[in-house]
């Protein structure tokens, strides 16, 4: 009774099958926990992807993504539509981060600190390339918070392009105008940016 | 043709159009390419970091699980209440508090146009929405007031702000703080604050210092703060699709400007709440809003909010005169800075 379509439970692939996530929460209400598994395995990256906005370290990343779960798993009966489980985790999302900035900002070296600064950019073998990998999640972080969304909704593979644009509540242009909006201003203040650091030197 | 946009080059950066004109330009312009190889660049990067995000996930997905709270379903759930939320990052007392003066009009008009856009249960409310989306314009007025003007070590700031503002239901905005309505206890006017800002819909904004002689293009960049009154809209949309049980509390009745108004309390920070992060005021109890009882428009408009993580000060606002379908001048929302002004745009 409680079990899932073979499909789901093979979640390791990440795929979306025709399993629906108001079918996982259904299930996951029902008792399966692996069928929350599964919206981990969906929503997880995109999680971190927002909350990897308030630190750079990869064990705080990771603890505040679990913290978002195990708040939506306590909360799931309250989730009226249960196929938008992924814009209501990314809203717990955005709220775990939220408290975690204020505790961070009084303990402000952890953000700026490169050594904790991994979260992203671990295996990426060249230094250069890591250094300017971080300078980018960095601006990232400054964008408005929807255009930070789409890119993020945009650049992970769970979501193709249809998920992403709902997850945003647009439609499939919208979600693109705002995707391009979003890359433009991302590259205009990474420029900004650049061109102040010459000045300085 | 002329050089690409940005926006043009990162539509071709993400692969979502391909323009036989766009390409032939490329071809001959090696700026352009330039731009468009940072571009490439730009978004192989982000590829990469995103993919790093999936790190560890069968561990972490192992833990998670064994997390989860003992017993055969989710318990019930724990209504939290919102924390307080930060704004006015990073801006100097004059930024915040035009900021502020514009994202409380702006959250009004808002709030105006969430009221257009939801079904609720009370009559008056249907009556209001119907009206509302016949309505062409609209003018008010906006007094913020701040409850605590005493802040030692603060900059000293205006006790109460009075702005002008204009709207068209195509989206365009127009917000004139002028000086003859700014108020510090014991010292008169501040003239400082002679600014208007001009935020013409989907287009750049204007923001005109008449005191400096000064002006800045798109004064969004003040901020994250995105003002333009449709851009909120689809927020607010998008926030009742996820909200629809908003409920409200009657106000009873009274008169307002000789007129008889129908009062509902609305919880603001259900409607409001997280997706105005960076721009909205923490609001204080509910916002009130009145209702004209003949014409079933809003009449007066009330909230309050509390200190945040970064507004030292309590503050009321207020807006009240409504003029509806009122004629407006359409050059109020042309952004032309005036001649001789000096343009202090931040670099982008
Ligand atoms: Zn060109």
């Amino acid at each position: 009774m409680d079990t899932l379509p073979a499909a789901a439970t093979s979640m390791g692939s990440m795929e979306h099958s025709e399993v629906t996530d108001a079918d996982l929460v259904s299930q996951t209400l029902a008792g399966n926990r692996d069928a929350f598994g599964c919206l981990f395995d969906r929503h997880g990256a995109m999680v971190r992807a927002v909350v990897g906005r308030v630190s750079r370290d990869w064990p705080t990343v990771e603890d505040m993504t679990q913290e978002c779960f195990l708040r939506a798993f306590n909360r799931l009966a309250s989730l009226r539509d249960r196929d938008q489980f992924g814009v209501w985790v990314v809203g717990i999302a955005r709220h775990v981060a939220r408290e975690r900035r204020r505790t961070l900002r009084r303990d402000r070296h952890e953000f700026g600190n490169p050594a904790n600064a991994r979260a992203t950019t671990s295996g990426v073998a060249d230094l250069e390339t890591a250094e300017q990998i971080e300078q980018l999640m960095q601006t990232l972080s400054n964008l408005p918070e929807r255009e930070r969304l789409a890119i993020h909704a945009h650049f992970l593979q769970e979501y193709n392009a249809q998920q992403a644009a709902e997850l945003l509540n647009l439609s499939r242009s919208g979600f693109y105008a705002l995707l391009k909006k979003a890359l433009a201003r991302l590259v205009a203040t990474l420029n900004a940016h650049n061109q102040q650091e010459e000045t300085k030197s | 043709m002329a050089c690409l946009s940005q926006e043009q080059l990162a539509q071709l950066a993400i692969g979502i159009t391909e323009e036989p004109e766009w390409t032939a330009h490329l071809r001959d312009c090696p700026r352009c390419r330039e731009k468009l190889a940072q571009l490439q660049t730009v978004t192989a990067q982000l590829a990469a970091a995103h993919n790093a995000l999936r790190r560890g996930h069968a561990e972490s997905r192992r833990q998670l699980l064994e997390k989860l709270p003992v017993g055969e379903h989710p318990p019930q759930p724990v209504r939290t209440r919102r924390q307080p939320l930060s704004w006015f990052k990073g801006l100097n007392m004059k930024q915040r508090i035009l900021l502020s003066g514009v994202s409380a009009t702006a959250i009004v008009a808002l709030f105006v146009t969430w009221i257009a856009l939801t079904a609720k249960p009370l009559f008056a409310m249907e009556l209001m929405k119907e009206s509302l989306s016949k309505a062409k314009s609209c003018k008010t007025t906006s007094v913020m007031e701040f409850d605590d003007p005493v802040r030692p070590g603060i900059d000293e700031g205006p006790d109460r702000i009075s702005s002008v503002i204009y709207e068209l239901a195509v989206g365009d905005g127009r917000f004139d703080a002028g000086d003859k309505y700014i108020e510090i206890k014991g010292k008169g006017a501040l003239s400082y604050l002679n600014t208007i800002y001009i935020l013409p819909a989907g287009r750049p904004g204007l923001e005109i210092n008449h005191f400096t002689k000064t002006f800045r293009r798109d004064p969004v960049k003040l901020g994250v703060l995105s003002l333009n009154p449709r851009n909120h809209t689809m927020r607010i949309c998008e926030e009742l699709g996820r909200h629809p049980e908003k409920a409200n509390r009657s106000l009873g009745t009274k008169i307002i400007d000789a007129k008889k108004a129908h009062g509902f309390a609305i919880d603001g920070e259900e409607v409001f709440g997280d997706e105005h992060e960076d721009g909205r005021p923490d609001l204080d109890g509910p916002i009130e809003v009145w209702l004209d009882a003949a014409t079933h428009l809003p009449i007066k408009i009330h909230m309050k909010s509390k200190p945040g993580n970064n507004q030292q000060t309590p503050s009321s606002t207020t807006t009240t005169y409504f003029q509806w379908n009122i004629k407006t001048d359409p050059k109020l929302f042309i952004a032309t800075p005036p001649q001789g002004y000096v343009d202090e745009t931040p670099p982008n």
